[in-house]
């Protein structure tokens, strides 16, 4: 009876172990557009849009308000390193949508319309890569600040530069 | 006329189950059923499922690839990697060593694990602060860009946000499954 009951116990046991050791070892699953962001985006904005705010502008709860008004609508698409991103109009808008209103949690104005293909086609036609782009950003976001009541802190922007590893090797 | 065919099949099977089996006989079965449940999935059944969605598109690093040594150059996580294995270094495949700062920011690429023939989203992220490792020096170039397309690149220090740009090792951290 005794040597039954360890069997049973044991069994238990090793059916709960198998229960944590299966949901441990689930890994989260990302749809095409969110594989999309993470290939292209999360390594400096953070799987979460969530990164450090003076190094890389942070997403989260913050880049709806590029939604504000036409210039700063402009502004998101025409970015290089949106505009300039290996994937065709289409998954490029949905990416952007993703951006905006998924890791902007909330902060788009209401009413705010998603990005079409057509819109991003013509946008990403005219990349902002003759500007000043920290000074241009900085005047985009201050009218963000006046008009749409984006966070102050959103001026916040000093990225390090870049230095090839070969420098150190 | 469905359902009473079904009703007649259960019918009989509760009666010749009744008729065979005592009550405590039947608890003894369902309970050890109950217990032996969650243990399938631990069979290999669940890795045969695997192997039913892979990737025929393979590229040379990930046919070579193997998922048992992760201080080899060929482990599957390292499709993309360049730099100093921090698993040879005194961390892990996803830690940093003691004395290093991992970066806030990586670069992202994604291999083909062969264990279970499924592409996971890989985050390289290095480790940062102190002078380099000089061990299992790696350079894996799945889907890597050249360095004036520098967010797929990784011949760049990924060490924005720490307070050092001195490159010690990389890690190579897993973000999740990439979509088909």
């Amino acid at each position: 009876m005794k040597a039954r009951r360890a069997v049973i116990g044991l069994a238990v046991v090793l059916g709960v172990i198998a229960i944590i050791w299966q949901s441990a070892a689930k890994v989260p699953t990302f749809n095409r557009t969110q594989t999309q962001y993470i290939e292209l985006c999360s390594g400096c904005h953070g799987v979460r849009g969530r990164s450090v705010p003076t190094a890389v502008p942070t997403l989260w709860g913050r880049v709806g308000y590029f939604l504000c008004d036409k210039n700063s609508r402009a502004y998101l698409g025409r970015l290089p390193n949106i505009a300039l991103a290996p994937i065709n109009d289409a998954d490029l808008a949905d990416l952007v949508n993703f951006v905006v209103f998924s890791l902007g949690n909330g902060s788009a104005p209401k009413g705010a319309r998603p990005y079409t293909a057509e819109e991003i086609g013509k946008l990403r036609a005219e990349p902002l890569s003759s500007v000043a782009l920290r000074a241009y950003r900085g005047k985009v976001v201050e009218k963000m600040i006046h008009s749409c009541g984006a966070p102050s802190a959103m001026l916040e922007y000093a990225p390090t530069l870049t230095q090839p590893k070969q420098q150190t090797r | 006329m469905a359902f009473s065919k079904i009703d007649k099949l259960s019918e009989v099977f509760t009666r010749r189950l009744a008729g065979g089996m005592s009550r405590r006989n039947a608890l003894n079965v369902l309970g050890r059923a109950v217990v032996a449940a969650p243990l399938l999935p631990l069979l290999p059944n669940e890795r045969k499922a695997f192997a039913a969605t892979a990737d025929p598109n393979l590229t040379e690093f990930a046919k070579h690839a193997q998922d048992t040594d992760d201080k080899q150059c060929n482990y599957w996580r390292y499709c993309g990697i360049d730099g100093f294995l921090c698993s040879c270094c005194g961390g892990g495949v996803h830690s940093c060593p003691p004395g290093s700062t991992p970066s806030p920011t990586s670069w992202v690429g994604t291999c083909y694990n062969p264990g279970d023939k499924r592409s996971y989203l890989i985050a390289y992220f290095d480790c940062c602060g102190t002078g380099a490792c000089g061990q299992c020096m790696c350079d894996n170039t799945d889907r890597g860009a050249p360095v004036y397309r520098p967010l797929g690149n990784n011949d760049i220090i990924w060490c924005f946000g720490t307070d050092s740009m001195a490159y010690h090792c990389s890690t190579a951290a897993l973000v999740g499954l990439a979509s088909e």
